[in-house]
């Protein structure tokens, strides 16, 4: 199988429009809170964000 | 609020440790160190449950506090990403981090077991003194122990879980290990969630964070494990044609 045909046969496949839907969304929500602890979390151990 | 700070956490210890029974009846059978990790891992999680739930019900105890300290604040998630190393990560990377991740835990383990403790401190500050907390250790150099291994940990973890739905999603291939990843990152991030309301002085916080995200990762880990009869069914009909 050429690897043309391999990509073809990828991008033909699908799930279900419901998990088309919520799945990039889940991915992406997941994604931004655990950057945006991340970031907290080294901002304060680095004295970058005061917490009181 | 009793309910929440005595049963809650037991719950979750019972959770956690028939999701490791789980997670080690698999390695028995297939001998995977990932399969390994994430049981002890589990392990550790169930170990921070209890003591937090004797905590609940018979009041401080200073071995006790020193065990959910170790096993529950520092080491679980880490040991949890461990697994995750293992299972994605190209030799030699896996067995470099282990052996630092096990040098790291026995320093931990001296840290904490010989670190000086005061009860009282639990509510100081924003902490209502409800749930466990780090506030007790009076020693330096201790707590800051616990966001180097919870960074690692969450980072493997949960990245790991994440890169691998993202990976299965783009393939469109999988459906069933795509779903069960996505909740195991959820799940782990449960109790991070939990621990940033314990710190902001929303009580049990943590504790309902940890019963969360244990559910949720022993889901994610049935789902991925699992296939879903449609998927059965399509590779049936595959098989035919």
């Amino acid at each position: 199988m050429t690897k043309e045909t391999k990509i073809s046969k990828n991008s033909e496949r699908s799930f279900s429009p419901f998990y088309e839907k919520i799945i990039p969304v889940a991915i992406t929500t997941i994604v931004i809170i655990i950057t945006g602890m991340l970031v907290l979390t080294l901002g304060i151990a680095l004295g970058l964000i005061p917490t009181g | 609020m009793e309910f929440i700070t005595t049963y809650l956490p037991f719950l979750s210890a019972v959770i956690s440790f028939i999701f490791a029974y789980s997670v080690l009846r698999r390695y028995t059978q297939r001998r995977k160190n990932h399969l390994l990790l994430w049981g002890i891992g589990m392990i550790f999680y169930g170990i921070g449950g209890f003591c937090e739930g004797y905590y609940g019900f018979f009041g401080w105890n200073d071995t006790v506090f020193r065990l959910w300290y170790l096993f529950g604040a520092i080491l679980v998630a880490a040991w949890l990403g461990q697994g995750t190393v293992y299972l994605l990560a190209k030799k030699p990377w896996p067995t470099i981090t282990m052996v630092l991740l096990g040098l790291g835990s026995m320093y931990g383990l001296y840290r904490v077991f010989t670190a000086q403790l005061d009860p009282a401190l639990l509510t100081t500050s924003l902490h209502t003194g409800s749930e466990l907390s780090g506030h007790a250790i009076v020693t330096d150099g201790v707590r800051s122990l616990t966001p180097i291994f919870n960074i690692y940990g969450t980072v493997t973890l949960v990245g790991g879980a994440i890169w691998s739905a993202w990976i299965f999603f783009r393939k469109r291939v999988l459906l069933h290990r795509t779903i069960g990843n996505i909740l195991i990152a959820a799940g782990a991030l449960a109790p991070a969630f939990g621990g940033a309301g314990s710190r902001f002085g929303i009580p049990a916080a943590l504790y309902i964070g940890e019963l969360l995200g244990a559910i949720l990762m022993f889901i994610g880990f049935w789902r991925a494990t699992t296939p879903m009869k449609v998927e059965q069914t399509t590779a049936q009909l595959a098989t035919a044609d």
